[in-house]
């Protein structure tokens, strides 16, 4: 602390007091050092500031205002397809109807077709169709062949598995039918009514 | 007066608080921007997408013949009538020579409010619709009526599908039993 100044006064020969030296400044604290540190936290904070607010900032900005302006573009590519769309009085309504009926109709079952090809190969291997079970709901066709031939079964099922509306075919166990020399067995298809 | 030591502590603690200080209003403000970034992007997306389907629909549909369209209300009709159904099969029956004599003893029922348990597909489009289950059986000895009521009901204005058949082959003149099912499609009430 610097020390206070004292007013001197010197009193002369004849009495009358002489001005030596008078400080009539008020007293006033000296201002602090000057603090570097306060520097260095500033510049601190505006560098940081910079480089991590600033500069992603700018540059999300920028990357929002593209987005943005694609955004507005899109929104208006979208008013034109729709007025477009207007304009062809397309009736989606119809158009769906008309699509679930274009579905419908590719689970008609050709069965005439169907039917001749198992015709087709029980005569190629001399066999009697018996019976005749078709299901669409279960994709089944169902067929009962008899033969002479107990050994015939599993070589006719391989030839069906290779017609192309056959998705897979079993056959029962033959049976002897009564006392003739006659096996029965079903040959269960599954069929592809509908190929994509 | 602070000491030196505590100083220079205090400068720590300032230069962290700065460091706090920057990273949070890092986070807020990017994180709030790059949220609306994120939220654009997803509607551009969306926005893309339906501008897509909508041009491929217009691109499928504009020569579409609204006529044609209108004349599919034959295959589903709109109302359900069972007289009427059951005067449309008899007509169908007719057609493919099902008559009504006593060899024939032909009998036609039906079922309504069928649900379809698959194909799946097929399942899926016929759930929007009303679904009625015919069910005729007749007794013939010739195996060409079946083909041709099958004909015959393919060839209706309206949507029929065969869903089964069921019946022995004949063995000499035997009169055999055929039964047979089919679906008829009609738009919900």
């Amino acid at each position: 602390m610097a020390k206070k100044k004292k007013n001197v006064y010197i009193k002369g020969q004849y009495g009358v007091s002489e001005f030596i030296y008078v400080d009539l400044l008020p007293e006033v604290k000296r201002i602090r050092q000057f603090n570097g540190q306060v520097v260095v936290i500033l510049l601190l904070f505006v560098i940081l500031s910079f480089v991590f607010i600033f500069i992603p900032y700018r540059a999300l900005t920028t990357e929002y205002e593209e987005t943005n302006g694609l955004n507005s573009d899109l929104k208006y590519e979208l008013e034109q397809t729709e007025e477009e769309f207007a304009g062809f009085e397309i009736d989606m309504n119809t158009i769906n109807f008309a699509s679930d009926i274009d579905g419908m109709e590719n689970y008609i079952v050709d069965y005439e077709g169907w039917l001749g090809d198992i015709i087709l190969l029980a005569n190629q291997y001399n066999a009697n169709i018996e019976s005749v079970n078709l299901s669409l709901e279960g994709s089944t066709f169902d067929v009962t062949l008899s033969m002479s031939t107990f050994y015939r079964f599993e070589e006719l099922n391989s030839t069906i598995q290779n017609i192309p509306w056959v998705s897979v075919s079993d056959y029962s166990t033959p049976q002897k039918v009564g006392d003739q020399i006659l096996y029965e067995s079903t040959y269960s298809l599954g069929v592809i009514v509908h190929a994509e | 007066m602070l000491n030196r030591k505590l100083t220079n502590y205090l400068f720590l603690f300032i230069v962290l608080g700065v460091l706090a200080v920057v990273y949070l209003v890092r986070s807020v403000m990017l994180t709030n921007l790059q949220g609306d970034i994120d939220d654009l992007d997803n509607e551009n997306a969306r926005l893309q997408q339906q501008i897509i389907a909508l041009e491929q629909t217009v691109e499928e549909h504009k020569d579409t013949d609204v006529a044609y369209l209108y004349e599919l209300s034959d295959s589903i009709p709109s109302n359900f009538s069972d007289t009427q159904l059951l005067y449309n099969t008899i007509a169908l029956c007719e057609l493919a020579g099902i008559g009504e004599d006593i060899d024939t003893q032909r009998t036609i029922d039906f079922q309504k409010g069928v649900s379809i348990s698959g194909p799946d597909e097929l399942s899926n489009f016929a759930n929007g619709y009303e679904v009625v289950e015919m069910h005729i059986q007749f007794t013939t000895q010739d195996l060409s009526l079946i083909t041709d009521f099958i004909e015959v009901l393919y060839e209706a204005n309206q949507l029929y599908l065969l869903n089964t058949i069921d019946y022995d082959f004949p063995e000499g003149n035997e009169f055999i039993a055929v039964s047979m099912t089919y679906y008829a499609f009609y738009q919900p009430e």
